[in-house]
């Protein structure tokens, strides 16, 4: 045992010798428990060790397949659990056998499960026949809009000074969440920031959306419970832009959708962006 | 068009969050090999591997919002926790004896066959010329942490090296690693 094991704080430097250990799961649970503790306040060694999982991700293998059993049990499991699902969704049933080289017709049957997985809600007809033929669950999410259009804030390129300066505090506050949207079909190029204070008061930042004609605009929605609500209007060119949520009927994810100036109630367009979700 | 298979990993993990099961059912057709490849090479246990994939992608069910993509790839994410759960196994005594157990019915199950452990990705092959070039000390350190779920500290006392030595190979070699690659064009998946 070393003397830093003792300790529950480590040093910067005691920390930063042990980050590829630790990235490997390579030290103890004491040291582990210390590192974290510091990983929480140091931006630079959490930094780092994002990049040594990834660089280990790379040493495991993908040969072969993924074991069918496996997925049955992961399957059977899912199944079992069911009945308390949440309803924005009905519990799809099971997609099995697991074999997606020997599956006679995986299109009818993912085609198959978005049907059973469509929502509840109910919803007018010419709505719900545009749903069925949306292609992915998300874009059928969001034919499924709340009847409001939310505080539309818009916004523009003449931000004042004021909410740049708010934008740039609600940054550096400890207790604000930050979400990140996402390209829809790019998981991993970023498009836009979200950072939600505690009271409501949020913020879409560091938008790198691309310019819209001056006749479109940027919707954002959010996901309540059920339903898609729309947080407000971004604009065709959208800079740093401030809305609200209420705090307390926190929004499950988010979604930025390309629409006509104006704004929707409905949108019947694939989201252009979207977050992880950031239920708690 | 097959529309879960279309989707980004991160768009999946967004319909996994509204409970829809073929997108769990895609991002393990994605990454259940290299996840339960992982574990089985970590465990060297067909059975306990199986049990480490399934709670892999349990937990991704039940807890998606643990994804952050700011903090890497999902398939980052799941094989991190994939390899935590072996070495748990690994470390704990009652597994221990398990695994022992469970040697025999490896054989029955296939085991772990180093010769079919090919890596079958075109960046595999870089990644293992990556590994050649490091330093064999460093690479022997990062192996035996990672493959064989030691600890720095056990890693020292196999190697009769001192415990400073060992974790600063270990570093030194996955930033060596991560820039040789990058070198090559491979980023963390």
């Amino acid at each position: 045992m070393t003397g830093s094991m003792d300790s529950d704080e480590m040093s910067h430097e005691e920390v930063m010798g042990l980050l590829g250990a630790y990235a490997l799961d390579a030290v103890e649970p004491e040291e582990a428990r210390a590192i974290e503790q510091h990983l929480a306040s140091c931006p630079r060694c959490s930094a780092e060790v994002v990049e040594h999982h990834g660089v280990a991700a790379l040493l495991a293998n993908s040969g072969g397949d993924a074991p069918a059993d496996v997925w049955e049990r992961i399957a059977a499991r899912i199944e079992a659990s069911a009945p308390v699902r949440p309803t924005t969704l009905e519990a799809p049933k099971l997609v099995r056998p697991f074999d997606p080289e020997s599956r006679a017709s995986p299109r009818r049957q993912v085609a198959a499960s978005i049907r059973r997985a469509r929502i509840r809600l109910v919803i007018a007809g010419v709505a719900a026949a545009a749903a069925v033929a949306t292609i992915t669950v998300l874009a059928i999410q969001v034919t499924h809009l709340d009847h409001r259009v939310g505080q539309l804030q818009a916004a523009s390129q003449s931000q004042s000074q004021g909410l740049v300066q708010a934008a740039q505090a609600a940054l550096n506050d400890p207790m604000a969440r930050r979400v990140t949207l996402d390209a829809a079909h790019n998981s991993r190029s970023a498009v836009a920031e979200i950072v939600i204070l505690p009271s409501g008061t949020a913020f879409v930042l560091n938008s790198q959306l691309p310019v819209l004609p001056p006749n479109e605009t940027y919707q954002l929605w959010g996901e309540l419970g059920d339903e898609l609500v729309s947080l407000g209007l971004l604009g065709n060119h959208p800079m740093d832009v401030a809305f609200r949520i209420d705090p307390s009927a926190p929004v499950e994810s988010f979604a930025i959708t390309a629409e006509h100036a104006g704004g929707v109630v409905r949108s019947t367009h694939v989201p252009v962006a979207m977050s992880a979700p950031v239920r708690t | 068009m097959d529309d879960t298979k279309s989707l980004s990993d991160s768009a999946l993990v967004v319909a996994i969050a509204r409970w829809h099961q073929p997108a769990l059912a895609e991002l393990y057709r994605r990454h259940g090999a290299a996840v339960h490849n992982l574990a089985s090479r970590v465990i060297a246990s067909g059975a306990l591997a199986e049990e480490v994939t399934q709670d892999v992608f349990l937990d991704l069910w039940y807890r998606p919002e643990q994804f952050d993509a700011n903090r890497g790839s999902l398939r980052t994410l799941l094989l991190t926790k994939a390899h935590g759960k072996a070495v748990d196994i690994v470390r704990s005594e009652s597994a221990r004896r398990a695994r022992e157990d469970s040697s025999r019915e490896d054989n029955a199950v296939g085991g772990y066959d180093i010769a079919h452990y090919a890596w079958d990705l075109v960046r595999a092959e870089q990644v293992k010329d990556a590994l050649e070039l490091l330093p064999q000390n460093e690479r022997l350190a990062i192996e035996m942490a990672y493959f064989d779920g030691l600890t720095y500290r056990q890693v020292a006392e196999v190697l009769s090296e001192p415990e400073g030595t060992v974790k600063s190979r270990i570093r030194s070699g996955l930033r060596r690693l991560r820039t040789v690659l990058a070198r090559q064009g491979v980023d963390a998946p």
